[in-house]
């Protein structure tokens, strides 16, 4: 996935809000990478242009060499948006089986099928029958991830998945994702105001500014994989943290 | 369960039946002629005789009613689709359907009768006319209230727009399409009942104008009788369907007013 001089500005009233400038990176296969900024700095536009929702004022974006478009009608996208955005009237199975069922000729029981397995995965099984209401945050997120999951995306695309938790389930669910996503080695896209989440989480940590959003710099955490809660603890993390920090306050 | 819910409706029943001992008592002890005033026991006697006929004429003012919403219902479902979807739909449509619900379809009703003749299809008229507004309003705002989260999420998992449609807006729209229908229902039926007051030859209403033709008053209380259980019947059946489908909409998991 790449993108090269992406710029992208909305009209707002007489004049224009840009929200990013000039943005190029790319992201590997397998690789997780990871974008923090203060709010507001066009980090959620950014993940829109990559699944093809928006479409960039200036610059490219190519997803496996080719329109975001084209990955997205391929099925190749996982979005995990902020907010879980489940369907309060299908239950949890049939909320992860929607991943399969859209875009697709495929019934419900084979979708069902598969999505049992996923839930399964993602420690969901005996609230199979439940709805999204009732539900605690963490576990509607765990249900949004495992439907992105089920269609065993190329590309993962989170945006601040766990911001809506509170503190203890946010810690618990990093570990989770990470663990899901060395299953699917698929590659991965996370955009996050956490500092300590996208280090935890990422290979490399590219630093956006204030609007207009633009790459002001980015770190390597030399973190091994897999990785656990304890990793938080080791001066490799601290580390790293210091080192994105210092490139938030440098711009 | 059962007892709780007699425990609930003692009340309701006390209140009530001292209301009826004293509307007897008054109607008794003033010696209120029946052409003003029947006493209960008339209209509860004369009830008892008419149940089969009343009920068979409840069901015209039904059916009138019924048709009523299901024409004016999916013309404006029809309509609200599109204006949901195109701003230049919204902009030459929105003006005229708020002219329909500002201009009192009861007041079109000697027109249509004089026009459609009778039978029932004014009535059916009247009804989809006052079914018409609430329809649009709950057809608009309801699939504009789907969530853009999931939109997006749909969205990015492919879809096309029929299937966005399909699959999110249409059910996000159900919980008002419902708002609309209990406010419809009723309305529907006063409808049809008031255009059967212009000229019918059955209905409630018919046996209502009859009734008051006739000074027969205890008549007259049978049928707004039969209409009251009417709505009240209809209230529920909609209430009970509404737990059914919506039980995940947070409105329905509180007991309705």
């Amino acid at each position: 996935m790449a993108l090269t001089g992406v710029g992208k500005w909305f009209a707002a009233g007489q004049g224009r809000v840009e929200a990013l400038r000039g943005v190029s990176f790319s992201v590997q296969c397998g690789e997780f990478v990871a974008v923090v900024g203060p709010s507001g700095c066009g980090k959620s536009t950014l993940l829109r242009l990559i699944a093809g929702l928006l479409v960039p004022s200036e610059g490219e974006v190519l997803v496996d060499g080719a329109p975001p478009g084209v990955a997205r009608a391929a099925k190749r996208i996982g979005y995990i948006p902020q907010e879980s955005a489940l369907l309060p009237w299908r239950t949890v199975l049939d909320n992860v089986a929607l991943g399969l069922e859209v875009n697709a000729r495929r019934s419900r029981r084979e979708a069902r099928e598969q999505a049992w397995v996923q839930l399964a995965v993602v420690g969901l099984a005996e609230f199979a029958g439940r709805y999204p209401y009732q539900l605690s945050g963490g576990m509607r997120q765990r249900v949004a991830l495992a439907r992105a999951l089920v269609i065993a995306p190329r590309l993962l695309l989170l945006d601040e998945p766990f911001a809506a938790l509170d503190e203890l389930s946010r810690e618990a669910m990093r570990y989770e994702l990470l663990a899901l996503w060395e299953r699917v080695r698929a590659s991965a896209l996370l955009v996050t105001h956490s500092i300590a989440e996208a280090v935890a989480l990422a290979d490399r940590v590219l630093v956006l500014s204030p609007r207009p959003g633009r790459v002001v710099g980015e770190a390597r955490p030399e973190l091994p994989r897999p990785r656990a809660p304890e990793v938080e603890r080791s001066a490799a993390f601290l580390a790293a943290q210091a080192a994105v920090r210092g490139l938030l306050g440098a711009r | 369960m059962r007892r709780a819910l007699l425990e609930q409706s003692l009340p309701l029943l006390g209140t009530a039946l001292l209301a009826l001992l004293a509307w007897e008592l008054f109607a008794r002890l003033t010696r209120q002629p029946v052409y003003l005033l029947p006493a209960p026991s008339l209209v509860a006697a004369r009830l008892a005789v008419e149940v089969p006929s009343l009920g068979a004429q409840a069901l015209v003012t039904l059916f009138e009613a019924a048709a009523g919403l299901a024409l004016g219902g999916s013309v404006a479902i029809g309509l609200g689709i599109a204006m949901a979807h195109s701003r230049v739909a919204e902009r030459g449509l929105y003006p005229l359907a708020i002219l329909v619900k500002l201009t009192p379809a009861v007041a079109l009703a000697p027109l249509l009768v004089l026009w459609l003749g009778f039978g029932p299809a004014p009535k059916i008229v009247v009804a989809a006319l006052i079914c018409f507004f609430p329809f649009v309003v709950g057809t608009i705002s309801g699939l504009r209230s789907a969530e853009p989260a999931v939109l997006e999420v749909v969205e990015s998992l492919g879809a096309s727009r029929r299937e966005l449609f399909l699959r999110v807006r249409l059910p996000w729209a159900l919980p008002h399409l419902f708002a609309a229908l209990r406010v419809s229902a009723s309305l529907a039926l006063i409808g049809a009942m008031v255009a059967e007051w212009l000229g019918a030859d059955r209905g409630l209403g018919h046996v209502i104008m009859q009734a008051n033709a006739n000074l027969d008053m205890p008549e007259l209380f049978a049928a707004v009788l039969a209409l009251a259980v009417l709505g009240s019947a209809v209230n529920l059946a909609i209430g009970a369907l509404e737990q059914r489908l919506l039980h995940w909409h947070p409105a329905a998991r509180e007991p309705q007013p």
